[in-house]
């Protein structure tokens, strides 16, 4: 009897534990890092307290600019994307549009392609020197310039489409089919029917889905970096001002960061306020019909589809391209030649080993904890666990370069030291990336029974264990659909590992990042190419093994 | 091995409400009991403490003399069928019914003649190999149970077992549950909202109202002598007329009924002259033509439904009741707009105060 009370008290408190240990890791490798980096914004150079980084971001041209500048550039580009991308996922989602699967695919890869490579193809083609450019400068045309304010519009809105593609026409294509027939039954024509009906009924996806490109933008480093030159945005300060104040506190790099965090915030519960007051949730009944067009009209839709895709993975097919030209110094001949190849595995073999190792880890962790979180947020509900999941999702709103900021200043002297380890990257990727895996986890929670779970303990098997063998295994379907985009981003993380990274520790986006800036362009688009197809195949593999289940962006 | 349960002073409290407000129960081993109750009356949430699922907030729950309130939900050997049948989707039909075996660590060879013979019992046998995704209700219904029975469980609770199911099915489960349960002897406590449901096949029902027992008794002390007009109502249908006790002598009492009729019964004999609250079923009722004594009242509506009729009757007060005849026992048969005179069975009726809460009569002088 003793015995069994021992026994009794360990396994009512296995979730308690779970989360007591998680809340733990997560107060000192998450809120303890954005705990320093906001009280640091809050020193002066000589360590005391002060309003005055503040004050200076506030009065300071350098600095309102480049958040104006940050500001405006995002929301151009996201409407931009918008008007690209709505267009697009209708056509393709209600028309015949010829070898569908193919198009879709093409727009998937065209979103996981690795950070910056946009920037730097759309300069191989139509920089000073690019191939483009010089073609028509040799018949009399000269190019407006690609470099500033344009060219971040133009490299974000091609960037950031493919995702609002995908979520819209996802959106889209589980619409039930009766609502539109009962509004063209009640009369309504057809472009009458798409505005009242339709697309109301996805302007909660569509905002969505804008938030997520907003706040990929706002975040992003290497492509304002690269084609932004003298137009500078909040991240490249960020970068800038850190690598300027090393020797002192970075104080201001602090500053700078609470400062793009709380934008961050803002957008994200405007987008609260508006949207989810009016969620949809709609019973699919029937999939919407697909219009069959014929000849000249089916031609023209699927030719619309296809230029849009197309101007999505340029950027790729132009680094798969230039990858196998031979290079002479930063230019390229016009001779092909595996040496690019040849030279990144004897020179940066290391940096391919690093980012495959540190991913395989960090998705472990992402699964494990994923799972974890997800049945604690959803099925184990109380305060501890809100607090946790707000915590976890919190991420999604950091930039990558803040992220690595705040952990190279909290971990950089005893008792945790942890600058220039290679966990230290493992941990920036584990605390970006998992929204992605909780996110999905908790969605496939939401529709397995709970009492599944009940039956099992009835049957006489433990909680911890009952979760192991009936629900753990449910859900695998769920987290692996946002694993994958977990997986893919962290092999394609570019902003906190640049900020992490020693010359022991390089992965490979660190490195396509060093090569262009050493003007090795041969070698980075080797590497580039590496990871795209590394990319692919995950994608590839992951559809296969999952029978056609959607990836959870 | 079966076993008998008590529940005593059980309370169950969300926030400062209690959704289990002070029960006490005693159920025999081998009984099937029934807790029957309108939605939100509290039957799950009972059930659940009994299952190990809720915790229990005051009072005890014994089977036979041990005390299971700190005893972990997964060491009550308790079967359990829930209303959503809760079949483990990921593993075949044999899989689901052997794994509370397993977890009792039988040697499998025990495991395959057990399963066996449960598969048997709710005749799926041939079901054995197949995944649960693509079965109908009734079918994961039975895997339902077989896996619950399986264990040889001290008790089975059942959830609303054939909420799911349609009108057919359910008749054919329920006797399924029934016989597999008196095969069993197993004791069980089986939740309905549907009082035909659990007057056809429970030995006794309690019958709950806002986490309270109204009355507990056998099917037909229910229908037949409910303890106060929640039950009465709840239970079949009851007419409400007004009355009010004009004389009570030592128990024999005068009852006017709607000023009209007089009627003589045994009440108990504490009760005074006062108004009263007349309960009588449609069957209740004797029918004559309006010439004869009674309370008088015009058809509305007449409705033929196999082995009776059944008349909406508005009564001069404008109050309507409903009256059913049987068409074996039929003198005459009325129609719409004919006005007839009603006399109420005084060997059958029931009589409760104004509030509706304590029946009046006494029983044991009135209906033996
Ligand atoms: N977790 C909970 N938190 C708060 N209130 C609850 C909770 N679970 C149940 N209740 C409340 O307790 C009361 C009883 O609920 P219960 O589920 O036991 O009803 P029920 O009799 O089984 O009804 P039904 O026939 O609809 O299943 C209801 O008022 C319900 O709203
Ligand atoms: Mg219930």
């Amino acid at each position: 009897m003793k015995r069994n009370s021992i026994h009794k008290g360990i396994q009512l408190d296995f979730w308690k534990v779970v989360s007591l240990i998680l809340m733990i890791i997560l107060t000192i490798f998450l809120l303890y890092p954005l705990i320093t980096i906001g009280y640091k914004s809050l020193l002066n150079t000589e360590g005391q307290f002060t309003l005055s980084n503040y004050k200076d971001f506030f009065t300071l041209k350098y600095y309102t600019s480049a958040l104006g500048h940050s500001f405006l550039v995002c929301s151009i580009a996201t409407v931009f994307a918008t008007l690209v991308s709505v267009p697009i996922a209708y056509l393709s989602s209600r028309y015949n549009v010829a070898w569908k699967k193919a198009l879709n695919m093409i727009i998937i890869l065209s979103m996981i392609s690795p950070p910056f490579i946009g920037a730097y193809s759309w300069i191989l083609l139509f920089g000073r020197s690019g191939v483009v450019t010089s073609f028509l400068q040799k018949i009399g045309i000269n190019m407006p310039s690609i470099y500033g304010f344009g060219g971040i519009i133009l490299v974000f809105t091609v960037k950031f489409f493919p995702m609002i593609y995908l979520y819209v026409s996802g959106a889209l294509g589980s619409m039930d089919a009766s609502l539109e027939e009962a509004a063209e039954n009640l009369g309504m024509s057809k472009i009458r029917r798409i505005m009242t009906v339709t697309f109301p009924l996805i302007l909660p996806t569509i905002s969505a889905a804008m938030l997520m490109a907003f706040m990929a933008a706002l975040a992003d480093f290497g492509t304002p970096m690269l084609i932004g030159e003298g137009y500078k945005v909040l991240p490249v300060l960020i970068y800038q001002q850190y690598l300027s104040e090393t020797g002192g506190d970075a104080t201001m790099a602090s500053t700078l960061s609470v400062i793009i965090i709380l934008c961050a915030l803002l957008v994200l519960i405007l987008q609260k306020f508006i949207v989810n007051r009016r969620n949809y949730t709609m019973s699919m009944l029937r999939p919407p019909a697909v219009v069959c067009l014929k000849g000249w009209k089916r031609f023209l839709v699927t030719a619309v589809c296809y230029l849009v895709a197309f101007i999505g993975i340029l950027p790729q097919l132009t680094v798969l391209f230039t990858s196998f030209l031979k290079t002479s110094g930063p230019l390229f001949v016009k001779e092909f030649s595996l040496d690019s190849y040849r030279s990144i595995i004897s020179k940066l073999g290391s940096s391919i080993t690093h980012t495959f190792v540190y991913s395989t880890v960090a998705i472990i962790i992402m699964i494990a904890a994923g799972l974890l979180i997800a049945y604690l947020s959803v099925r184990k509900k109380n305060k501890i666990n809100t607090v946790l999941d707000v915590l976890v999702m919190f991420p999604y709103v950091i930039p990558g370069a803040v992220l690595g900021i705040a952990l190279l200043l909290t971990f950089n002297q005893k008792p945790i030291y942890l600058t220039g380890t290679w966990f230290i990257l493992v941990l920036a990727y584990v605390i970006r990336k998992l929204p992605y895996t909780v996110r999905s986890s908790s969605a496939i929670l939401y529709q397995i029974d709970p009492a599944i779970e009940e039956a099992s303990i009835n049957l006489g098997v433990s909680p911890a264990k009952t979760f192991f063998k009936t629900t753990a295994i449910l859900m695998i379907p769920g987290v692996f659909s946002g694993a994958i985009m977990s997986w893919i981003t962290t092999i394609n993380e570019l902003s906190s590992s640049v900020m992490l990274y020693t010359s022991k520790t390089a992965t490979i986006s660190v490195s396509v990042y060093t090569e262009v800036i050493r003007g090795h362009f041969g070698t980075a688009a080797a590497l580039a190419v590496i990871l795209s197809i590394t990319s692919a195949l995950s994608v590839l593999l992951f559809t296969k093994l999952s029978g056609g289940r959607s990836i959870t962006l | 091995m079966s076993r008998d349960v008590h529940i005593v002073d059980a309370v169950k409290t969300y926030g400062d409400f209690n959704a289990v407000d002070h029960v006490d129960i005693d159920i025999q081993a081998g009984e099937l009991f029934t807790l029957l109750g309108p939605s939100g009356c509290g039957k799950t949430t009972l059930l659940r403490m009994i299952a190990g699922f809720n915790s229990i907030e005051g009072g005890t729950i014994s089977f036979g003399e041990n005390v299971i309130n700190n005893i972990p939900a997964h060491k009550r050997n308790i079967g359990m069928v829930f209303q959503n049948y809760a079949i483990f989707p990921h593993m075949s039909v044999y899989d689901n019914v052997a794994y509370g075996l397993k977890a009792r660590k039988l040697k499998k060879a025990e495991i395959e003649e057990r399963v066996t013979e449960a598969l048997a019992m709710v005749q799926i046998e041939n079901l054995r190999d197949r995944q649960p995704a693509n079965m109908s209700g009734g079918q994961q219904q039975r895997v339902a149970l077989a896996r619950a029975i399986v264990i040889h469980p001290d008790i089975l609770l059942m959830d609303e077992p054939l909420s799911n199911l349609d009108a057919k099915l359910r008749v054919q489960m329920r006797t399924t549950i029934k016989k597999v349960q008196k095969k069993l002897g197993i004791t069980t406590i089986y939740v309905t909202h549907d009082q035909e449901e659990a007057l056809a096949i429970s030995d006794r029902i309690a019958v709950m109202k806002s986490g309270r027992i109204q009355q507990i008794g056998k099917p037909k002390e229910i229908y037949t002598r409910p303890s106060n007009e929640f039950v009465a109502n709840f239970i079949g249908i009851s007419n409400i007329l007004q009355g009010e006790i004009k004389e009570n002598n030592e128990g024999n009492a005068r009852i006017s009924l709607m000023n009209d009729v007089n009627i003589h019964m045994k009440l108990k004999e504490k009760e005074e002259e006062k108004p009263v609250k007349v309960s009588v079923r449609p069957e209740e009722f004797r029918m004559d033509d309006s010439t004869k004594p009674g309370i008088h009242g015009k058809i509305i509506l007449k409705t033929f439904l196999g082995d009776y009729i059944s008349y909406e009757i508005e009564l001069t007060n404008g109050q309507s009741v409903e009256v059913n005849q049987y068409l074996k026992e039929t003198a005459r048969e009325y129609d719409a707009g004919d006005t007839v005179s009603l006399n109420p069975m005084e060997n059958k009726i029931n009589i409760y105060d104004l509030s509706g809460e304590e029946a009046l009569v006494d029983e044991k002088k009135q209906y033996s």
